[in-house]
């Protein structure tokens, strides 16, 4: 009591400078605890578990009754029949059997391979390359063309004007071919060999993770460009050296959601090729062919093929997590 | 039960695959609602359909509301202790609806091929799930099968699944055809089309009816399929093997001569005449709207599109009041064309039906039942299409279905008809529709199979091809590659139903449709048919 | 050999300049500092010279050739950055060789002068390692190693030292001496430290509000600084500035105020009397404020201030004193401070003591303008 007696006045009369260390020190287990605290705190390991425990319940309890409850009912159920109103039973892997022979579904993995490459070369990859470049432009280019990637156009919305914009009659990328260009008209998403190429198109301006990289690019100091133009680097040495290498830790993440978002493409595929992925299935994506199971009320086979996109998915970041070990120094 | 229950909740929030992306909503169930116990009976209406449940309060507002509220009033006097509940559910989404059944959730009654996303046979299998309630006596007591119009109880004989019926009928649609300008056909001086016209017929016409600023038609995406099924396409293209463990095989290569000929014509038009368009993102919405905006002189749909309601934009009714015409001579409605030898298909009329909660108890399935009978066939239709008229005073808001299935196309207290309403030619033009004789459906002879079977995509698939491939297409190697495919995919499919069963029953329907198009086609019998049945049905039958 | 030549250099951001018509020439192998408080524009026209920063107008020459509109890379200069600069992602090695690289020397060259640069900083068995893994003292003999390997026209160094602590800055500033010795070449050195600038420039140039107040060597700005700011800039603890007025008291030259009445020497006032009768400030730099029976010179009534003990803070040659004057009818008080060689005892904190005024070595400035009424602007340019 008699030391707390004394602590207060020193701490009314300069609360900021008066014993400092003691100050920070003293909720931490490291410094002596002061008469002043609260005996709680003296075994702070127990407490500490004890609200670590209580804090993350709600979102482990969220996770297990939204995320692996279904998850794993998923993976159950693709071992039954998963009849709706009659006892389930088991059918061992029917389901993977009849889902593994279906050449349907081997075109919807080719379809969804070739969409992922082309999704991840043309949204991925060259916006890193724009961002550099733009980061060497004025502040003004700079700032409209984070605001065009910043634009909120990504949802049905925009997907139903870009259904509008490659109408083969009066669409406004026709009117560009034929008008502007003087091409023939172009048939776009009703060509087997175009249409996949088309449904990436949209996302290079508009879903594309550029800000995200302009973002980034813009918090590495300045003064690692600048040492690099005084010691000689033109723009691809710094590119190499600096941009690109700082950009890894965000290009690894992002290339882990690029492709579990272009293995999983469904909506904008759907809407744009009006769900059966026509022309001759060829914009048919796994995820599509997954929903036309489940509208025939074909839940376990549905389920059946969720798994092997699972599993497949799963594997693609395995190997990329190979490729882009994590880097401490970056 | 409830064992069962925490694996269809798991079914829902995993159906949709975690995994995979997809969602299924989950919608949890209340505990069981015996509804049957007690004094109250509590039907759940979800989705406003039927109808919206009314409150008082918008029955003062509104006058519709008030003469539904009044029928509702007189259908619950003569059924006390019977509750109306409004509950929320996606009633025209599949995979919401069918979610709510199996969670034991679901509306008191629903519009019953939306559990088979639109489709007959899948509705079929759902059925067979469980997922509706068993109506066959009901049916029985309340004399449906009498009280439908005669135009359509053909369709009607098709729903019974292996004996039983899970539905009633509450909506007949008069069929598929094609919509044309009258007006331009007069003013060219080009033929009028009529029954039995011919696709050379329509591509004649659609070539004449082109200019710089009109094509002569739009098709939707599956435009494709109507050529195709004119020639027999369904019907030719599936050979039942009860040998087989999926009881079907598909052949598309036996006749590609047929179906190579209309592939060539359709694509002809499109893309050597270019009198007509079509394109992969073109739905009913998009030709309706190329039509009635003079984009396009025709199209196909389904006979309601007539009565459309006059002050909405792009309906065909709004078009003749823009071009201050009457509608009956500017657009004109004509089935089908048929196919080479007669055969005809894509412009069957069309049933829709209503199914109920496989969770009603007994009581409360019969009040469900007499509560749609009562709108659909009683007097609570009766009192609302009078109310109607005594609110808007006009016919056409009145009398939107040219082939009601309870037949009334006059009711007492309304002055004037559907004819009076639409004019003669429309009248005319459904009363044609309507009395294309339906075929012959295959549910009606062969017994009904638990699963669906091979879906219908790897078609649905070439035919998107050959529509919308702008350079050459290798039709035949098309068709066989599909049917390669179609079969690969039967291959995992076992039928549930029994060898000796489905070969008895594919010897009835193949006899049925013979007897029909004897009569309706005797070229088709003759020269596609018989033929086909001698060479390929009969030896598969036997094997 | 080169030198550096800039002229009348400016630099605008918006409406405000932040560098005013800063204009200087170094030896050729001078190590001049450029000293000032922050936002003085030091380093905006080290990045100029840098080519960092385009320049608003002016003109800068290494040698024969003028570089004012040159890429940072075609100028021929190697700089460390204050944060040093070094690329996380690659080793010791490379960071070194960067520069190299760039200019695609040879894989042989590059071999043999990387580790003998990183020799000279002894840093030569950490080559493999990455930045991470060093201490802040290692770093930053990586930036300078990286500027070693280099043949450069002019070294640039952007507060190199201010991340380190004091017992670090001592060895650095002896490398960043080594590297200058070695080179032989024009280099800027830009710090805000003034016993730094002191302790490493051939010259000094003090700038404040975008202007060079005054060149010189270390002695020069201390001894004769130009202005009010130079003087009040350069020493620590800084001079103690007094306001007064200067009369002519009989031929002599007295400045009072603050209570003090104090006779200026001849040697000071033959050069004042103009100045009669105006405001003044006066400098005393805190070592010329002597405790009476030690002072080298007569302590008299004429040059003694008293003031009241208020802090003494020992230090390792003696002691720092901060006093206030007393008060008096008239004066406000004014704080000031002393520092004696040798230690001041506790018992006089809060006592009133005598101090003598070296006043031979007080400086006057204009107290409107601050210039030096004794010392012009002979350093300037």
């Amino acid at each position: 009591m008699a030391a707390s007696q004394q602590h207060t006045p020193v701490e009314e009369e300069a609360p900021a400078a008066a014993r400092p260390g003691e100050r920070e020190t003293a909720p931490g287990p490291a410094g002596g605890p002061p008469a002043s605290t609260k005996p709680g705190t003296q075994k702070p390991g127990r407490r500490r578990r004890v609200e670590t425990t209580l804090f993350t319940l709600p979102a482990f309890l969220f996770q297990l009754s939204w995320g692996w409850y279904p998850m794993i009912m998923a993976f159950v159920l693709s071992f039954t029949d998963a009849a709706l109103r009659r006892p389930v039973q088991f059918t061992g892997l029917e389901s993977y059997q009849r889902i593994w022979d279906d050449p349907l579904v081997a075109q919807s993995f080719r379809v969804t391979a070739v969409y992922t490459v082309l999704s991840i070369t043309l949204t991925f990859f060259i916006p890193i390359f724009v961002a550099i470049l733009l980061m060497e432009m004025s502040r003004r280019h700079i700032r409209w063309m984070m605001l065009l990637w910043f634009l909120p156009l990504s949802g049905v919305a925009s997907t139903v004007l870009f259904r509008y914009m490659f109408n083969a009659q009066y669409g406004l990328f026709q009117w560009v071919a034929t008008k502007v260009l003087g091409l023939p008209p172009q048939p776009f998403l009703n060509s087997a060999d175009q249409v996949l190429f088309w449904l990436v198109v949209p996302g290079i301006l508009f879903f594309g993770p550029g800000l995200i990289y302009m973002a980034t690019l813009q918090s590495i100091p300045a003064s690692y460009f600048e040492a690099a133009e005084i010691e000689g680097a033109g723009f691809w040495r710094k590119m190499w050296t600096i941009s690109l290498p700082r950009l890894r830790p965000i290009i690894s993440m992002l290339l882990i959601f690029a492709i579990i978002g272009s293995t999983q493409a469904f909506e904008f595929p759907t809407i744009m090729t009006g769900a059966e992925g026509s022309p001759g299935g060829a914009a048919r994506t796994v995820v599509m062919y997954l929903f036309q199971l489940l509208q025939q009320l074909r839940y376990a086979d549905a389920t059946a093929l969720g798994v092997y996109l699972f599993v497949i998915t799963m594997t693609l970041v395995v190997i990329q997590r190979r490729f882009f070990r994590e880097d401490p120094d970056t | 039960m409830t064992t069962r229950r925490k694996v269809l909740l798991g079914l829902a929030g995993a159906g949709g695959a975690a995994i995979a992306g997809g969602t299924i909503y989950s919608s949890f169930a209340n505990d069981d609602e015996d509804s049957g116990s007690g004094s109250d009976i509590v039907l759940n209406i979800g989705g406003d359909w039927p109808f919206a449940v009314p409150t008082a309060k918008q029955a003062k507002a509104d006058p519709n509301v008030k003469a539904l509220s009044e029928a509702l009033g007189a259908w619950q006097d003569d059924n006390p202790g019977v509750r109306l509940k409004k509950i929320t559910v996606k009633i025209w989404e599949q995979k919401h609806l069918v979610t709510a059944i199996s969670g034991g959730s679901g509306p008191a009654m629903f519009p019953g091929l939306v559990v088979g996303n639109w489709n007959g046979g899948a509705t079929k299998v759902a059925f067979q799930q469980g997922l509706a309630a068993d109506i066959t006596d009901l049916v029985k007591k309340y004399k449906f099968d009498d009280k439908i119009a005669d135009f359509a109880k053909p369709q009607w004989e098709g729903w019974p699944v292996n004996g039983k019926l899970y539905c009633m009928p509450d909506s007949f649609n008069a069929g598929n055809g094609i919509y044309y300008r009258r007006d331009l056909v007069a003013k060219k001086g080009l033929k009028e089309p009529g029954l039995g016209w011919t696709w050379d017929d329509l591509r004649t016409l659609v070539a004449g009816l082109t200019t710089d600023r009109m094509k002569g038609a739009a098709f939707q995406k599956w435009g494709m399929n109507w050529p195709l099924v004119a020639q027999g396409w369904g019907l030719l293209t599936r050979v039942p093997a009860p040998s087989q463990k999926w009881h079907w095989k598909y052949d598309y290569t036996t006749h590609a001569a047929l179906w190579t000929e209309f592939i060539e014509l359709y694509r002809g038009m499109i893309y050597k005449d270019k009198s007509a368009f079509s394109d992969s993102t073109l739905m009913d919405g998009e030709v309706t709207a190329a039509f009635t905006q003079g984009r396009a002189a025709l199209f196909g749909n389904n006979i309601g599109f007539f009565f459309g309601d006059p002050d909405t934009d792009n309906t065909l009714p709004n078009m003749a009041k823009r071009m201050d015409k009457p509608i009956g001579e500017l657009v004109g409605f004509v089935p089908h064309p048929v196919g080479k030898t007669g055969y005809y298909g894509a412009s069957s009329p069309f049933m829709g039906v209503t199914s109920f909660s496989p969770d009603l108890s007994e009581e409360a399935l019969d009040k469900a039942v007499s509560l749609q009978n009562f709108l659909t066939y009683g007097k609570g239709y009766v009192i609302r299409k009078q109310a109607l008229w005594n609110e808007t005073k006009n016919l056409q808001k009145v009398y939107t279905d040219p082939t009601p299935i309870n037949g009334m196309t006059q009711i007492e207290g309304i002055k004037g008809d559907m004819a009076e309403a639409w004019g003669p030619e429309i009248v005319k033009a459904a009363e044609i529709s309507a009395g294309l004789s339906t075929l012959p459906d295959e549910g009606a002879y062969i017994p009904a199979e638990k699963d669906a079977g091979p879906p219908n995509t790897p078609v649905e698939d070439m035919h998107s091809h050959w529509a919308f491939e702008k350079g050459k297409v290798d039709i035949r190697a098309d068709l066989k590659k599909l049917t390669d495919t179609h079969n690969q995919q039967a291959k995992g499919f076992t039928s549930s139903v029994d060898k000796a069963d489905f070969a008895a029953g594919a010897e009835k329907y193949y006899a049925a449709v013979t007897e029909f198009w004897q009569e309706k086609a005797p070229d088709f019998v003759s020269e596609v048919l018989e033929p086909w049945l001698a060479d390929v049905v009969k030896p598969s039958l036997e094997a | 050999m080169t030198a550096i030549a800039v002229d009348n250099l400016v630099k605008e951001f918006g409406d405000k300049r932040a560098v005013d018509g800063v204009g200087f020439t170094t030896g050729e192998s001078e190590l001049l500092v450029l000293v000032g408080p922050s936002g003085c524009g030091k380093t905006t026209t080290l990045r100029m010279l840098a080519g960092l920063e385009p320049v608003s107008s002016g003109t800068i020459r290494f040698g024969d050739r003028e570089v004012t509109d040159v890429r940072p890379r075609d100028r021929s200069i190697a700089m460390v950055f204050q944060d040093y600069a070094i690329l996380p992602h690659l080793t010791v090695f490379e960071n070194i060789a960067y520069g190299l690289r760039s200019r695609r020397t040879p894989r042989a060259v590059v071999k043999d002068k990387v580790p003998e640069a990183a020799r000279t900083f002894r840093i030569d068995h950490l080559l493999d390692r990455k930045p991470r893994q060093l201490s802040g003292g290692e770093r930053q003999r990586v930036a300078l190693s990286r500027s070693m390997v280099r043949d450069a026209d002019l070294y640039l160094y952007d507060e190199p030292l201010s991340n380190l602590d004091a017992q670090l800055r001592y060895s650095a500033r002896e490398d960043i001496l080594t590297l200058h010795r070695r080179k032989k070449r024009p280099t800027i050195y830009v710090t805000h430290d003034q016993s730094e600038a002191m302790a490493l420039g051939d010259r000094i140039a003090v700038m404040n509000a975008g202007r060079i107040q005054q060149i010189g060597t270390g002695e020069e700005l201390y001894e004769r600084p130009v202005n009010r700011f130079v003087a009040f800039f350069i020493g620590t603890p800084s001079i103690n500035l007094f306001t007064m007025e200067l009369k002519n008291v009989d031929g002599d030259m007295v400045a009072s105020g603050c209570g003090l009445d104090l006779r200026l020497p001849e040697s000071i006032a033959h050069r004042i009397r103009a100045y009669a009768g105006r405001k003044i400030e006066l400098g005393v730099r805190p070592e010329h404020l002597h405790v009476p029976r030690m002072a080298p010179f007569d302590v008299t009534e004429d040059n003694t201030i008293h003031g009241v003990v208020t802090v003494i803070e020992p230090s390792a040659t003696g002691s720092t004193v901060y006093l206030s004057t007393p008060e008096e009818a008239g004066a406000e008080p004014q704080d000031f401070t002393a520092t004696f060689k040798v230690r001041m005892p506790a018992s006089y904190l809060d006592q009133e003591v005598p101090l003598g005024i070296d006043l031979e070595k007080v400086h006057l400035f204009d107290a409107e303008t601050g210039d030096s009424l004794l010392h012009g602007p002979q350093g300037k340019g």
